[in-house]
């Protein structure tokens, strides 16, 4: 079972995501964080969300993942919820620069795959960058094509596609749950 | 005419060509319309004539995009079988762009987009490749 949780900064996207990972009847969450610290602003959303985590009804098992994702595995019984794909995809971007975007395309999808397969439900957020004046600066292109051949994907895999638009989950596939 | 719309690489032309399911002809650059083989016309890429435009005086943008408009609106009702297409990216919903003819490009875009919505038969919105109709 896979949800897709997508939206704008300050939409309220992460607290959806935990509430419908914590409602879930698997016994084991986890948290996939591909956030990379590199200020004290980031720091500071890092600690909060982690607070927010500790405090939480049921235990999450946290995965500092910044890129390959791929590599952790899951069973069955396992809720993961990554936060998120817009920052998993820089990273991996950055970490190797000399890919062409439709192979990059092909290696996301195929540790998407992966996780997909294995997990018992999977909860993915990510941010809409799609309606911004186009870049005339080619990585800034190649990312948000990246970005977004990975956003259909993932709604094309998912049972629920899921806009977020200031806290109120918009159902684009798969209904209210 | 049908406007379809929906942020960069949210999959608009595939889904339009999937979707209208007949032979199309993906209109060029200068292309003349008497040209047009297919009863099914897609124009493609609207934000990007405009981006040529914005930084004409703005009378000559006015009348540019009017008789292209006016071509392809007649082209339509010429023929009762006869479908239009207009594809258009959304790129109004960034933050305001530093660079003046960026600005000047997406309100030439916002204002041409109402005028086209306004006039559409239907309207559908991509959002990562699922269509939501608007209209």
């Amino acid at each position: 079972m896979m949800t897709f949780i997508c939206g704008g900064v300050r939409s309220g996207k992460t607290s959806y995501a935990e509430k419908r990972t914590l409602e879930s009847k698997l016994p084991y969450l986890h948290y996939v964080a591909t956030g990379v610290v590199t200020d004290s602003e980031m720091h500071e959303r890092v600690t909060r969300h982690q607070k927010d985590r500790r405090q939480s009804l049921r235990s999450w098992k946290t995965w500092e993942q910044p890129t390959a994702i791929g590599k952790l595995s899951f069973t069955g019984d396992d809720a993961i919820l990554i936060d998120c794909l817009t920052t998993w995809v820089m990273n991996e971007m950055l970490e190797q620069e000399d890919m062409e975007p439709d192979d990059r395309i092909g290696s996301l999808i195929e540790q998407l795959d992966r996780l997909i397969a294995d997990a018992g439900e999977v909860y993915m957020i990510s941010n809409d960058l799609s309606r911004d004046v186009l870049s005339d600066n080619e990585m800034v292109r190649d990312y948000l094509y990246i970005l977004g051949s990975i956003h259909k994907y993932v709604v094309k895999q998912s049972d629920q596609a899921i806009e977020m638009v200031f806290g109120r989950p918009v159902y684009h596939k798969g209904g209210e749950a | 005419m049908d406007f379809v719309t929906g942020g960069a690489y949210n999959g608009k032309l595939d889904w339009a060509i999937e979707n209208y399911d007949s032979d199309y002809t993906i209109l060029k650059e200068g292309q003349i319309l008497g040209t047009v083989g297919t009863h099914l016309l897609i124009v493609n890429n609207l934000e990007v004539m405009f981006y040529k435009d914005c930084m004409k005086p703005e009378k000559v943008a006015d009348q540019r995009w009017e008789e292209f408009y006016h071509s392809l609106m007649g082209w339509e009702r010429a023929d009762p079988a006869r479908q239009l297409v207009m594809i258009g990216t959304d790129i109004t919903g960034g933050i305001v762009p530093v660079q003046q003819r960026d600005r000047l490009w997406r309100d030439r875009t916002g204002f041409i987009y109402q005028q086209i919505t306004n006039d559409a038969q239907r309207i559908f919105r991509l959002w990562f490749g699922i269509s939501e109709q608007l209209k």
